[in-house]
Parts: C-alpha cells; sequence; structure tokens
C-alpha cells in the first residue's frame, strides 16, 4: 500500500473515533420506578417502616408537627389532591381507607394540611402579643396553642389584650389574630400541580383528642390524581380513577391487648386455574394492628407423597376479620386434608391457633367416565359377538345328513339355502371345509321348492339326499 | 510528498487535540476525577408505592375504563360482565421502597351512596343488600356489583417474584357492609423495589328487571397503601 494513502486513512479512522465518542455519551440503564406518591418527610430511620409510613405513639391532647412529601416521578405533570383518611374494613379484611368525600372521625379527622406559611406581622406586634423579646422562637403551633388556650381566645380577652397598643397598631392586630386563628384550622385537603420530577413537602398536624381509647389508630395521608377526562363516544362502564395512601399508625399507650383468633377454614375449587382456593379467616381482638405468620398444611392421606406447607406473614388491622387465600393445584386424584396454623407474638409468648381439617376427595370424573365409556363399548361389542356367535351356532331342527361323492361344503349351503360358514360351525368343520365321502354331517330341512324337486326326482336319487 | 505528510500530521494532531479538550469538558459531566481531598456526594430520593393504569408497553393509560357487556331492555332481572385489568389497561403497582407490605383496593369514588347514572335521571345501584332487587337501602333502585380478583393473574415485571403476592377473595359491594375490595396484597415476606401487573379481574352488574336503556358510568378509585 502507498504510504499516503495508509496515512490517509489511519487519519480518517482516528478522527472518526475521536467524534463517535464525543457524540454518544456513556449511557447506563437503570429501572425506573415512574409514579406517583409520598412518603415521610422526617423518617426516624431506626424505626422500622417509618421511611415508608408515618408511626407515632401519643397520648389524648398531644400534638404533633410532621410533614408529606409528595413526589412525581411520571413523564408528566401531575394534579393531585392531598388529603387524609380513615380506613374502613376491605372485603378480605385488609388495610382500605374511606373515599374523599366520605365523613371522617378517627385519624382522617385527626389530621390537618397547612400548606402555606403561617401569618406573620411586625415583631413589635409580635413580642406584645406572645410576651416575649424573641417572638422568632415561637413556633407556629405554639402561636396557634396560644390563640386556642390563651387571654386572645375569647372576643372580650382579644380586645383587653390589643386595647393598649397604639391606636395604627390595634387594626394590625387585629387582622394578624385573625389571620393566625383562620391559619391555625389548617384545611382538609391541598390540590398541588406537580411538575415531572417535582417533590413538593406538604406540611401537617396530627392532634390526639382526649378521648381516644387505648391502642391501635390507622388512617392515611392520600395523593389522589385528578380523575381522567369523560371517555369519548358516550360510552359506558367504569371510569377508573387512581389515588395513593401513605399509611399513618398511632398508637395511644396503654394496655395493649394483642389477641387473634381463628375462624372457619374454606376450601373450595376455583375451576377456571385449576386450582383449590383455601381461605383462612383470622379475627383480631385485641386493640393494636397484629402480625402473624400463617401456615396451609396440605397432607395426601393416600399416597403420602404430595404433602405441602404454604406459608406467609399478613398483618390483621385491630378489630377486623382477615381472609387470606392460599392457592393450590389440583392434583389429579386422591383424598387430602387441609388445617391452617397462625403464630403470633403476644407479649413475649408466642401463640399458636389451629384450625380444624378440612377433607377433600379428588376423583378424576372426567377420566373414571371416559374408562367407564370404553368399558361400556368393550362389553357391547362382546355381547354383540356373543349374539352372533349363538345364533351362528344355533341347529335347531337340524338332521343327520350323509355326504356324497363329490359333495362340497358349498353345493351342500346351496341345497339347504344356508351359510357354508354355519354349516362348518354347527359341524365343526376345519379348513378347508372338505366333506369326506359317506360323512356324516347335521343339515337344516330342505327348504320346501327343493323338497317338490326331490320327490320329481328317481327313488335312487331321493335316497342320495336324505 | 514528504513536506505534504508532515503537514497531514501536524493538521490532525492538531484537529485531534482540539477535539480532545472540547471532548473533556463534555466528558467531565460524566468523569468524576478526584483531587486529594474531594468529597463525593449524589443524591438518590427515595421511592414511592404507586398505582396506576398503564398499557402493554407500560405507558400510563389516560382515561382508565372498563366496558360491560351490551344488553337489551329485559322484564327480568339479568347480569352483564367485564373484565377489569387487560392486555392494554393492566393495574400496575410499583413498589420502589423498603417496606414489603401493600394493598390495592377498589371501591366507589363517590362512596357507599354512588351509583350508576346515565348522567340524566336514569340510575341503578351497585351494592345493594338485594342484589337485583331494591332492599332497605339509602336509595330505591336495585343493582349489585360484584368483583372477582381470584381469577385474575398477577405478573411480576421484570422478573419481579410474585411470591406473597395473593389475589383478594371474590366479592360483591354491599352497602354499609362491604365498600371497598381487596384486588390484591403482598405480605410482609413479599419483595420489594419491584413491580407486579394485574389483569383479569371479573367484574359482574346484576342489572334490575324494567330497568330503563340507557348508557350508564360509575365512577371506582383504586387506591394503593
Amino acid at each position: 500500500m502507498h504510504p499516503q494513502v495508509r496515512n490517509r486513512s489511519a487519519e480518517r479512522r482516528a478522527v472518526s473515533i475521536v467524534v463517535l465518542f464525543l457524540l454518544f455519551p456513556f449511557a447506563a440503564g437503570a429501572i425506573e420506578f415512574r409514579g406517583l406518591g409520598g412518603r415521610p418527610a422526617n423518617p426516624d430511620h431506626a424505626v422500622p417502616y417509618s421511611d415508608t409510613w408515618f408511626l407515632y405513639t401519643l397520648a389524648p391532647g398531644e400534638v404533633k408537627e410532621d410533614a408529606v412529601i409528595v413526589q412525581n416521578a411520571t413523564e408528566e405533570a401531575q394534579q393531585v389532591l392531598v388529603y387524609p383518611a380513615d380506613t374502613t374494613p376491605s372485603s378480605d379484611g385488609g388495610f382500605a381507607l374511606k373515599q374523599r368525600v366520605e365523613t371522617m372521625t378517627e385519624v382522617g379527622s385527626w389530621i390537618r394540611l397547612y400548606p402555606t406559611s403561617a401569618p406573620t406581622t411586625t415583631d413589635a406586634i409580635l413580642s406584645a402579643l406572645f410576651a416575649t423579646t424573641t417572638p422568632e422562637a415561637v413556633s407556629s403551633m405554639a402561636r396557634c396553642a396560644w390563640v386556642a388556650e390563651g387571654d386572645a381566645r375569647t372576643p372580650e380577652g382579644e380586645a383587653a389584650l390589643i386595647e393598649n397598643f397604639r391606636q395604627e397598631s390595634q387594626l394590625h392586630a387585629k387582622e394578624y389574630l385573625r389571620q393566625l386563628r383562620e391559619w391555625c384550622a389548617g384545611v382538609r385537603e391541598v390540590p398541588l400541580t406537580l411538575a415531572p420530577g417535582d417533590a413538593v413537602t406538604v406540611p401537617f398536624t396530627i392532634a390526639i383528642p382526649q378521648g381516644a381509647d387505648v391502642g391501635e389508630h390507622a388512617g392515611a395521608l392520600m395523593i389522589e390524581k385528578a380523575a381522567g377526562g369523560a371517555r369519548e363516544g358516550g360510552q359506558g362502564g367504569v371510569l377508573i380513577s387512581t389515588r395513593v395512601g401513605v399509611r399513618v399508625y398511632e398508637t395511644v399507650p396503654g394496655a395493649v391487648v394483642r389477641t387473634l383468633a381463628l375462624g372457619s377454614l374454606d376450601v373450595r375449587l376455583q375451576r377456571e386455574k385449576n386450582l383449590y382456593i383455601a381461605s383462612v379467616r383470622i379475627m383480631n381482638e385485641g386493640n393494636v394492628s397484629q402480625d402473624a405468620d400463617v401456615t396451609l398444611f396440605i397432607q395426601d392421606k393416600i399416597f403420602d407423597r404430595r404433602d405441602a406447607a404454604l406459608a406467609r406473614q399478613v398483618q390483621v388491622l385491630r378489630g377486623s376479620e382477615m381472609v387470606t387465600n392460599f392457592e393450590w393445584p389440583r392434583p389429579k386424584y386422591g383424598f387430602y386434608t387441609f388445617h391452617a396454623k397462625v403464630e403470633y407474638r403476644s407479649g413475649e409468648e408466642i401463640q399458636t391457633l389451629v384450625s380444624p381439617e378440612v377433607s377433600v376427595w379428588i376423583i378424576p370424573w372426567i377420566e373414571l367416565g371416559i374408562a367407564f365409556a370404553i368399558l361400556l363399548a368393550l362389553i357391547a361389542a362382546l355381547t354383540a359377538w356373543r349374539i352372533q356367535r349363538r345364533r351362528l351356532l344355533a341347529h335347531e331342527g337340524w338332521k343327520r345328513s350323509t355326504a356324497k361323492r363329490g359333495d362340497t361344503i358349498v353345493d351342500v349351503a346351496a341345497r339347504t339355502n344356508v351359510s357354508w360358514q354355519k354349516i362348518a360351525a354347527v359341524n365343526k368343520l376345519k379348513k378347508p371345509y372338505a366333506l369326506a365321502r359317506e360323512q356324516v354331517i347335521l343339515l337344516p330341512p330342505l327348504p320346501k321348492r327343493a323338497r317338490k324337486r326331490a320327490k320329481k326326482r328317481t327313488p335312487h336319487s331321493r335316497a342320495r339326499t336324505t | 510528498m514528504k513536506q505534504g505528510n508532515t503537514i497531514r500530521f501536524f493538521s490532525f494532531g492538531f484537529l485531534s487535540g482540539l477535539l480532545t479538550i472540547a471532548g473533556s469538558f463534555y466528558l467531565s459531566a460524566f468523569i468524576v476525577t478526584a483531587a486529594s481531598n474531594t468529597t463525593l456526594s449524589q443524591t438518590i430520593s427515595a421511592g414511592t408505592l404507586s398505582v396506576d393504569i398503564v398499557d402493554a408497553n407500560g405507558t400510563t393509560v389516560g382515561s382508565p375504563s372498563v366496558t360491560f357487556g351490551g344488553m337489551s331492555f329485559s322484564f327480568s332481572s339479568a347480569t352483564t360482565t367485564g373484565t377489569f385489568g387487560t392486555s392494554s389497561e393492566k393495574v400496575r403497582l410499583a413498589n420502589p421502597t423498603g417496606t414489603a407490605t401493600w394493598s390495592v383496593t377498589l371501591a366507589a369514588t363517590s362512596g357507599a351512596t354512588a351509583t350508576w347514572s346515565d348522567g340524566g335521571t336514569n340510575t341503578m345501584d351497585f351494592n345493594d343488600p338485594a342484589y337485583s332487587e331494591d332492599a332497605a337501602d339509602t336509595d330505591t333502585k336495585g343493582g349489585r356489583l360484584a368483583v372477582d380478583p381470584s381469577g385474575g393473574t398477577i405478573a411480576g415485571v421484570s422478573g419481579c417474584s410474585t411470591s406473597n403476592v395473593s389475589l383478594g377473595s371474590s366479592s360483591a359491594f354491599n352497602e354499609g357492609v362491604t365498600n371497598s375490595v381487596t384486588l390484591f396484597s403482598a405480605s410482609a415476606s413479599a419483595a420489594t423495589f419491584c413491580r407486579w401487573d394485574l389483569t383479569g379481574v371479573g367484574l359482574t352488574q346484576s342489572v334490575p328487571a324494567s330497568q330503563p336503556g340507557a348508557v350508564y358510568t360509575l365512577g371506582l378509585t383504586l387506591t394503593a397503601s
């Protein structure tokens, strides 16, 4: 190769490599979880689950400030509504939450949201109202407690408080107190618009009422996506909207009772999927949610080969009845028993509950039906053969006759109007079915016409055929 | 010739050098070089539990819905069925957190007093205790919607295990008794940082006798918690 050509091609390759290197940066692949949801803004990493749920142990009368982060990890802007909700029983006793339009009476009513900053006013007014030289140290919630319980909690008290203010400050102070009272009430729901990738922090307080009973109270902070538009073309059906709940568990301190009861074990066949569904029913009679280990034991009573144990952990909410379903592929046949065991911790002890046994006979009806049909067909065929054979061997009225020289079984059959197969069967003749001279065989009576013809023959001929 | 080669060589070298310098500024966004006391930090936002209706490609469906089989006016009560969760509208639960427990439920958006409506005066109940007839509930209409997740299918996305993720039981809405139906849920032993798709949940609506012909809709809310 010419040196100039070699250098030129090498140059082109080098430049191409550099250009390609710059044009296509490194790309890293990763699983991306694109979704809309929320999480606690101030988790205590030493507490299990606090990164995902709000967990409190507040006494009646206590108020706690916290915040929820609403996160839009989708590729579209999202309009959402944030609001607190009570739990409500679900069909299987699982965790479910009330709808936004429903009345909240528990945790959903204890939470108030504060999407905006507290109102403010001059340092002089704040110092005078809260009797402090460092008004900035008085938190928003402390100010709320002051307007609810302090001197300004009544109109008369407020009037007396600001009476000593300079006249121009009185209006400002009155307006500030009005805004503060309004802000302190919080709001029940907060509409937000989040751009892709946005995360917004929404502060809230949870105030435990004086009458709250000991034990666990559950609810959630809901992030509900704005519903899509109506379906085009006037089509009916169900319109689906989605929302996510960040669970809130508040346990009022006191005597915690942990008691579960095991209900019935129900085993039924799900024909479409050819599975057995075993439903274990567990009731929580305590005052807190309870984690439990549930094991379903299946025993093969005939062959002892297909024993199984299916296990899972469940959480049974306070005051609810949970149903957990196990799926088990249906075998072809056999006799099986099912029973469930539930274990949970109550204090330092492990409590164990065992259900009664449920027995199931698995009979392969289709296979049995096919086998029975085949057997019936065989019996029918055998019966038909036997009937035919009996007809073939029937020889009532037949007489002994001597075969003449030259007689063949076919000739005899033609003469007597009977099939040669029947003559052979009756006389037990074997192949080649030859008749010996003077051989005595059984023959049916001659038909009428043959008898008449025989009578017309000579006496000598007649003697030959009888 | 030699002079030409030399010019080309230095031109090439100059061009490469220029490109390399420019490239190093570009690549510096992707390459970290440590000095003697440089602190490296990276912030990864924690994920959150989420639920959505997605198509076969995992793209969010704008206005998800379920269509029921059409039926004609009848002087007898009847039923119509639909399927919640199809290949083009799957229920996707994403759990990018370290907490394995979650549940997904279905309930009427307007609460226990909601009804099917044609936007006018024709309505039909979805949670009457007496199925097709009207029992002593808050409305004067019959009709009941049953949800059967037990015949559905849970599929792990990108190889996620479905162990300890279970389907709910077949159940019908019943005012004051069953206002929410569990579709599927995960126990504390289920996988984390995973996604699952649910399809094939059967919906059956009992229709009262002589129900006026119209196009009815009902709002349902899918909740993950």
